[in-house]
């Protein structure tokens, strides 16, 4: 983890990173953040920009989902990680078609 | 040309360190994303900002609060389990992403007491050789697939370990759609018209992006209204998990009897990356950078310093690129930079993986011997018509079953929709069908995806990965709830054929084996009990669980004396007041 830290100190602008979210249509939408910055806000300023319900989508960190009160430090989020938005999704098709 | 260029020309960047850090900035964030918007297409923040209905009131965490990987369960959640034999919309009565996790993340673990009397769970030894991935593992797996996104990504999912030790199917599906389904893959299939640029010649090495649609995606606006959510939620894929069965022998010396061939893999991808510069200006530092990388992959292997030393020169390279175009992208980064720092981005990403890889190795050396490396990325331009493919009214679950004897891993593609129904396949059974009618019956897929998803799925270019239809319901609303039964029974079966073939496994329980209507009746009554016993066991004195929709026979057993007041008289007025009012609006007294 040290070796995380030190990489982010090579950055032109100390103490920020970026994080790409990616919604299912491909859509790629970054973020600069900082590390120590509950992903609230980001998930926040997503669902804001795309005019979505924050419940109607799921945040995704490597399959698993993201809880608001988290931040990049916490789930060892990178540089340049991303961030899978999922539409929240109900089981089934009728059986008739 | 130009119309591919402009569609990849402006990466939306928001920039939120110059928001206060404090919870009171919400209104900041807001100007951080006002600005990033275009003037016209500016929407109200209004939906994002409300405040919360009823129906989003939390009734449980789980496992728990605190818990790194929780699922969050809502009074709307829970309400679909009501029962569904009393005239219910059954598109009210579909299990959601939240409940299904819920319950899949249930089995993964011991079952809790409080709730074991409704949902059993499984035993140790199931557990230990199941894993189950959430419901949205399968469309994450599709758009990767589609979109020709970074499979490393993909490889991270959930537990890596798992998928790494399935490294090889999927990189085979990876590698053989990127080599055979290039022209089928087109766009005209969506009656897009075509960018400027032709498609590639058939011959040329299958890496070559394909030309970009003129106009960018389109943005789905999720739960823009809920008849807009409605429709798309009938129609989107729903649960999707995997089992994964891993040989309790299976020590490294098993799993490095399969390990990817990196020679294999990784000619192609130079191949491709050769003919990319035939097609493509720029980038070619990055490419020979790829190449050098995945040679020194090859060379280090598992030496963690060394894959540092790698990841950083390779970091170097694309954090500069990414810098400099990141301040300057919110309109006017230039369309060359914009595809360079994709692109290495995707290299930076490939290389992560890579650095996971060794990470795993080091840390968990029996299932991750079975890959060695992850080759590094394929151009990743694609976009096809994936929003019509992710669109199509399918219910599937992906079970990935690793082979039980030598036989290669199984992915196990399980698909609920136009299966036979139980009793049908009783009735076949008494008929005095012989099980092997059955059996194909059951098992006949290909008809199914390829099809309708030739684009992104078939056994032909994917050996590895078979696809099953399984025994459904006869009614509308239970498709969650099968598939949820088949995968506990398949995780707790105590003997199973071989998982060479999926024709064995799946049919191996025939109709007679499998739940009856009442049995999944009960089922979905129990694990409304179960998750309200959960809820019981982290409910606060000031935010007491209301029990108030619950519409069938009243929950058995008196709660622990904590809860109990609140909580038990809310579920026996509830039964009076929203029981057999209007059941598909269910009465609402949750407490706040």
């Amino acid at each position: 983890m040290a070796d995380e830290e030190s990489k982010q100190g090579e950055e032109a602008k100390p103490n920020t990173m970026q994080l790409k979210v990616v919604s299912q249509d491909g859509t790629e939408v970054f973020f600069k953040c900082k590390p120590d910055t509950k992903l609230e806000k980001l998930m926040r300023a997503f669902c804001q920009r795309q005019g979505v319900a924050m419940e109607s989508v799921r945040f995704l960190f490597d399959g698993n989902r993201i809880r608001e009160n988290q931040t990049p430090n916490e789930l060892e989020m990178e540089d340049g990680d991303s961030i899978d938005v999922v539409v929240a999704q109900v089981g089934g098709t009728p059986t008739t078609r | 040309m130009p119309s591919k260029r402009k569609a990849r020309a402006d990466p939306i960047s928001i920039d939120l360190c110059n928001t206060d850090d404090e919870d009171d900035g919400t209104a900041a964030v807001a100007a951080a994303v006002d600005a990033t918007k275009p003037a016209a297409g500016r929407r109200s923040s209004r939906i994002a900002s409300q405040a919360r209905k009823p129906d989003e009131a939390v009734l449980l965490h789980f496992p728990s609060e605190d818990a790194k990987e929780r699922i969050t369960l809502t009074y709307a959640d829970v309400r679909r389990l009501k029962s569904g034999a009393r005239g219910a919309a059954p598109e009210t009565l579909l299990l959601s992403d939240n409940l299904v996790d819920l319950y899949i993340k249930y089995l993964s673990g011991p079952p809790q007491q409080l709730c074991a009397k409704f949902i059993p769970g499984l035993d140790e030894k199931s557990r230990s050789h199941v894993h189950m991935f959430s419901a949205f593992f399968l469309k994450r797996l599709k758009t990767t697939i589609t979109k020709g996104l970074s499979m490393h990504t993909m490889m991270k999912w959930n537990e890596n370990k798992v998928l790494f030790t399935h490294l090889r199917a999927f990189l085979e599906f990876y590698w053989a759609r990127q080599f055979e389904s290039r022209p089928i893959e087109g766009y005209p299939r969506s009656g897009r018209p075509l960018a400027d640029e032709p498609l590639p010649p058939p011959n040329e090495p299958p890496c070559v992006p394909p030309p970009q649609p003129p106009t960018r995606p389109k943005r789905v606006r999720y739960g823009a209204s809920s008849s807009d959510v409605a429709t798309r939620r009938a129609a989107s894929l729903s649960t999707a998990e995997v089992l994964g069965r891993r040989r309790a022998s299976r020590g490294v010396g098993g799993a490095a009897s399969e390990p990817i061939d990196a020679d294999a893999c990784a000619d192609p991808l130079v191949d491709a990356l050769d003919g990319e510069n035939s097609s493509l200006s720029g980038g070619r530092p990055l490419r020979r950078a790829a190449k050098q990388s995945m040679q020194r992959i090859e060379w280090l292997k598992s030496d963690e310093e060394a894959w540092r030393e790698v990841d950083r020169q390779q970091e170097g390279r694309g954090v500069r690129q990414r810098r400099s175009t990141a301040t300057a992208r919110t309109e006017a980064m230039e369309e060359a930079d914009a595809k360079k720092a994709r692109r290495e981005f995707e290299a930076r990403e490939a290389t992560k993986s890579d650095r996971q890889v060794a990470r795993l190795r080091r840390g968990d050396s029996a299932p991750v011997a079975s890959s060695t490396t992850v080759p590094a990325m394929a151009p990743r331009e694609a976009t096809g018509d994936a929003q019509a493919l992710a669109m199509a009214p399918r219910e599937a679950t992906v079970g990935d079953a690793q082979a039980a004897d030598e036989a290669e891993d199984v992915v196990l593609l399980m698909v609920a929709e136009e299966g036979p129904t139980v009793e049908a396949m009783v009735a076949a059974e008494e008929g005095a069908a012989d099980q092997d009618t059955v059996g194909a019956q059951v098992g006949a897929p290909k008809d199914h995806l390829e099809v309708e998803e030739e684009t992104w799925f078939s056994t032909e270019r994917m050996p590895n990965i078979i696809l099953k239809k399984v025994p459904q319901q006869k009614n509308d609303y239970d498709c969650g709830l099968y598939m949820l039964t088949f995968i506990e029974q398949l995780a707790a079966a105590e003997e199973l054929p071989s998982f060479e073939t999926a024709d064995g496994l799946i049919a191996h329980f025939s109709g007679a084996t499998l739940p009856k209507q009442e049995a999944i009746d009960e089922k979905r009554a129990n694990f409304y009990k179960g998750v309200f016993k959960l809820a019981e066991a982290q409910s606060q004195p000031d935010d007491p669980i209301v029990h108030s929709d619950w519409d069938g026979e009243e929950l058995e057993e008196p709660r622990p004396g904590k809860r109990q007041r609140g909580g038990r008289a809310g579920a026996l007025a509830g039964d009076g007041a929203g029981g057999t009012g209007d059941p598909a609006v269910p009465v609402v007294t949750s407490v706040e």
